[in-house]
């Protein structure tokens, strides 16, 4: 997994190259604990090329959401594949992440 | 430990994959450690790529259960201990995937598991691994001793992909 860092007027953009699993998803929790403690509440997740997400990636990813709300601040999944949406929403998470779980059957 | 380059001698290969009415069969066997699971998915991915499964099925369904079902076996089950072996067993054909996966642990009651749905509030940040597996699988069964998770995964008749 690569982690990029993109500044945009809606927040600080987190975009994510690769799987998010169990053997790398701490580098993107500490990552976002990083941006957080120094101010940047607004987190937006980029998932363009993401192809594979685990259970631990997720867990992650309800960890940010967690820590950037407690702070007030707002965090936001993007563009993700229809693979990733299916899963997300098999794990019962497109409500809480608020997306639709289009592309799936 | 042995190398994960060459195709053959991955993972201590027990059974080399046999042509098995157009399917395939392996065993592999190894002390998996967390940062070697999606190279075992990768593994099983490649075996299984003569049998055309349709495309959400080879990037979803089978690699997001494999993954999670070696993560159980090697974080619960196995502790994280490099000494203990993780055993993965895979017969599959056009029309069936099944894969067993075995760790060293003492076992586990999956019946004792925690609905990770049941959260009326915050969804929680672990536990639905095996929630996972079971709405991608067909079948999911486990061992009494509990050190032992059995998928089956029944692909359709005429899935995209699946013919020739």
């Amino acid at each position: 997994m690569k982690l990029t860092l993109l500044e945009e007027p809606s927040g600080k953009v987190m975009a994510i190259a690769g799987p998010v699993t169990l053997d790398n998803c701490h580098l993107l929790l500490k990552q976002g604990k990083h941006l957080v403690s120094e101010g940047y509440f607004d987190l937006i997740l980029d998932f363009a090329s993401v192809d594979f997400i685990d259970s631990a990636g997720m867990g992650t990813l309800i960890s940010l959401s967690k820590l950037v709300k407690e702070s007030g601040g707002s965090f936001q999944l993007r563009n993700l594949s229809d693979n990733i949406r299916r899963v997300l929403s098999l794990a019962r998470l497109d409500r809480f992440f608020g997306i639709n779980s289009g592309g799936v059957e | 430990m042995q190398s994960l380059m060459t195709t053959d001698s991955r993972f201590g290969l027990s059974r080399q994959s046999a042509r098995l009415q157009a399917g395939v069969s392996f065993t592999l066997v190894a002390p998996i450690k967390v940062g070697r699971i999606q190279e075992v998915v990768q593994v099983i991915k490649d075996r299984i790529q003569p049998l055309a499964y349709p495309q959400s099925v080879v990037e979803v369904d089978i690699p997001l259960a494999v993954t999670e079902a070696l993560a159980n076996g090697v974080v619960h089950g196995n502790k994280c201990d490099s000494r203990k072996t993780i055993t993965v067993s895979v017969r599959a054909s056009r029309r069936r995937f099944r894969c067993v996966v075995t760790d060293e642990g003492a076992g586990f009651d999956p019946d004792h598991i925690p609905d990770p749905l049941d959260a009326t509030n915050e969804p929680p940040t672990s536990g639905r691994g095996l929630h996972l597996i079971r709405s991608l699988m067909s079948r999911v069964s486990f061992n009494a001793r509990g050190n032992q998770i059995r998928m089956l995964l029944e692909l359709p008749r005429n899935g995209n992909g699946a013919g020739g």
